[in-house]
């Protein structure tokens, strides 16, 4: 069922899966709440903050016109985080003691500890994102029904370090196996209730998009460095013959300087036009085909995503325009545009039968995305 | 109209809610009852949710209980189950939120602008001389040094004057680099490195001794001040805030890039002030004052030759965005006469123009 569908290919039946209906206004009034204690706090009402965020836009978005619950605390998170700075702590003295003890006798063991740490942080970063993923969804209701994720973080933080390797040594050629089979590897682990969604998508797919993707990079550079070059040919041509040095030279480059940021600019907006097109082939790729399916019921949902690359880009650019220029103060209006975004592109098909729905038997963690706030902290 | 999910399944019954002693009975249609609650055991949800519904759980037990009927809410409230209370945001708590960020942002900005050179000042002198080592050898390794022995015993002997009369308690070490910027640093600690450049930019004859003299003094200006260690300090101060807020990856762009703007700010008045300290040090030891001046004319003049000022190219002057203010505005406030005794003698002089000979 692995298929790539065009772009304006929506089925007859299709509808949205969520509808959201926050207010920028509302989601300012806790944004600022929360700046304010978390200056004063000195930052430990992060954890809370994401927390009070979270309960507004879950509270705001409806499935099936039911409104989702976050029933996370910020304690869960603080908790999660001390825990996970602890083990870091108590990983790295360890690390410490090791290399002290071999340095002295093998030097060229000594390395090895050192090693097994980077290798054991990077492991621990992937299977961040995995546990992330099952605190949220365990911390998410509906109609009291909750979710959750089957499967061991670490293992997947394993996959996350081979796949990453794999990229590096292909050149890059293998990141479309490694974005294809990690989302596949976290959609496959997710519940709701007793629903399960599962994932079909291959990466062979994405393959000649993501190849189009990197010679567009590399011709778009090669073209723009031809073009300001020849611009600005006189300027260069005496830097570069050594007919002006020093002072000279300095001022040549200077002169040129203009037609360099121009040229710095067309590279930003053609390479993101062209990296928004591969994630919107991507997200398309992944969301088609993925499914929830209810067992015991003749009830199966499959997904979709009207999303374009021109209006990614264009979501992309103004929403970090808006952050810039706002000295970061509009962040709640970045958050209110991306959950529109969310619920107004992506969509489903097929019957859902909410009566068929049991209540998830999966384990609930008790803290909260520790590693995640330790090593690669977000907003939201 | 209330609803119940019964935490089992995902289908909604329409339910009533009759307090009946200390319990709270969930009755569906046909008079079922779906669950039974005990009233000490009911919580509800902080917050009213967005179309005014009260979410209600029972430790122990399964299910959510969705109440907006305002005469069922009534019967929990008379029942002691404490409700949350409309989440409406009053005027009032919107200003205080305002007034609160304001003094708190503004005690922030005094937190990093005034407190580091508090902190610098109050550094022993011991701990900011080893502050600055790593820095110096760093520079050092990309850099070669230059050995001249005379033109450093004259260097040692101008800074020694200097640091006598304006009282300086630093200990200062000045040297040489064979780098062609027509250039001066000051590390943490005193150490005070000057680039080849500048010694043959001051190319008029033994006259030109004030010139390097003057910038000299300029940097035992920052030292005095301790310059050095406050931007260290401010620059921690302000990555420590921004990870502490945390706004994330826009907020941290455009945090780094205030900071940029306010430092530039600061290191345009600690250049003002340590300019005004070189005058003065000079003055105290007796030596011509005039140097500081000419030094700003004379790259003026090499900027104007190669007409290569990027900052007229729009017709805006940039200068708020130059750590130092422009040389122009800063030649008039140090402009000196030509009096007061030469810095070096005309056998030190020529010892220091040859200090990178080998």
């Amino acid at each position: 069922m692995d298929q790539m569908p065009k772009a304006g290919a929506i089925p007859a039946d299709a509808r949205p899966v969520l509808a959201y209906d926050g207010k920028i206004s509302e989601l300012f009034g806790i944004f600022l709440l929360n700046l304010l204690l978390t200056i004063i706090t000195l930052g430990i009402f992060r954890f809370w903050a994401i927390t009070r965020i979270r309960r507004y836009l879950w509270s705001h978005m409806r499935f099936e016109d039911t409104r989702f619950t976050y029933t996370g605390r910020g304690k869960e998170l603080f908790l999660g985080f001390l825990l996970a700075m602890l083990i870091l702590i108590l990983m790295f003295s360890a690390v410490g003691v090791v290399f002290a003890v071999l340095a002295k006798s093998h030097p060229v063991l000594a390395a090895i500890p050192i090693g097994a740490a980077y290798l054991g942080l990077f492991i621990l970063f992937g299977a961040a994102h995995f546990s992330a993923q099952r605190y949220r969804l365990s911390r998410t209701e509906w109609r009291g029904i909750r979710g959750g994720m089957e499967g061991s973080a670490l293992r997947y933080g394993l996959s996350w370090l081979l796949l990453l390797l794999a990229c590096v040594v292909t050149l890059y050629q293998a990141v479309p196996w490694m974005q294809v089979g990690l989302a596949r590897r976290r959609i496959d682990a997710s519940r709701f209730g007793s629903a399960v969604f599962h994932c079909e998508a291959r990466a062979g797919r994405l393959y000649l998009t993501w190849l189009a993707t990197i010679v567009g990079y590399v011709l778009l550079f090669g073209v723009i460095v031809v073009i300001v070059v020849a611009s600005e040919w006189s300027s260069f041509a005496r830097v570069v013959s050594g007919a002006v040095k020093g002072q000279g030279a300095d001022a040549a480059i200077m002169r040129a300087t203009p037609v360099i940021i121009a040229g710095v600019l067309a590279f930003f907006v053609g390479s993101g036009l062209l990296t928004t097109w591969y994630y919107t082939r991507l997200s398309r790729l992944i969301l088609s085909n993925t499914t929830a399916v209810i067992p015991d019921a003749q009830a199966t949902l499959r997904f979709g995503t009207t999303m374009t690359a021109g209006s990614l880009l264009w979501l992309v650019v103004s929403n970090v325009l808006i952050a810039l220029l706002t000295l970061g103060l509009g962040l709640p209006i970045v958050l209110h545009r991306y959950a529109r975004y969310i619920a107004r592109t992506t969509y489903m098909t097929g019957t859902f039968d909410a009566n068929a729905l049991m209540q998830s038997t999966l384990a609930r963690p008790s803290l909260g995305e520790g590693f995640l706030q330790a090593l690669d902290p977000g907003i939201v | 109209m209330s609803r119940f999910h019964d935490g089992q399944h995902g289908a909604t019954h329409i339910v009533q809610v009759v307090v009946f002693g200390r319990e709270l009975r969930i009755v569906g249609a046909d008079d079922v009852t779906l669950a039974v609650w005990k009233l000490a055991q009911i919580e509800a949800a902080p917050e009213v949710d967005p179309d005014g519904v009260v979410t209600l759980t029972a430790r122990s037990q399964p299910g959510v209980l969705l109440v907006d009927d305002s005469t069922e809410l009534e019967t929990l409230q008379r029942a002691g189950i404490k409700l949350p209370g409309h989440k409406a945001w009053t005027r009032r708590r919107w200003v205080a939120v305002g007034v609160g960020l304001v003094a708190t942002i503004g005690v922030g900005i005094v937190a990093v602008t005034a407190l580091p050179r508090w902190l610098a000042a109050a550094i022993p002198i011991a701990w900011e001389q080893r502050l600055g080592e790593p820095a110096e050898a760093m520079m050092a390794g990309s850099k070669t040094r230059c050995t001249g022995e005379a033109g450093q015993v004259a260097l040692d002997r101008l800074v020694k004057r200097l640091r006598v009369a304006g009282g300086i308690e630093m200990p200062v070490t000045i040297a040489v680099f064979d780098d062609r910027l027509s250039n001066a640093f000051t590390l943490p600690g005193g150490h005070v490195l000057v680039m080849r450049g500048l010694i043959d930019m001051a190319n008029d004859g033994p006259t030109d001794g004030p010139l390097l003299a003057g910038v000299i003094a300029h940097e035992l200006g920052h030292v005095a001040h301790r310059d050095a260690a406050t931007m260290l300090l401010r620059s921690m101060g302000f990555s420590m805030l921004r990870h502490m807020v945390g706004l994330g990856d826009a907020g941290g762009v455009v945090a780094s890039g205030a900071s940029n703007l306010l430092n530039l700010s600061y290191s345009r008045a600690a250049e003002a002030a340590a300019d005004a300290t070189a005058i003065d040090l000079l003055t105290k030891a007796g030596l011509r004052a005039d140097g500081l001046s000419r030094f700003f004319a004379r790259m003026e003049r090499r900027a104007g030759a190669s007409e290569a000022k990027p900052v007229d190219r729009g017709g805006i002057t940039l200068e708020w965005f130059a750590t130092h203010p422009s040389s122009d505005s800063r030649r008039e406030r140090t402009s000196r006469p030509e009096t007061g005794e030469l810095p070096f003698t005309d056998a030190e002089w020529q010892a220091i123009r040859t200090i990178c000979a080998r």
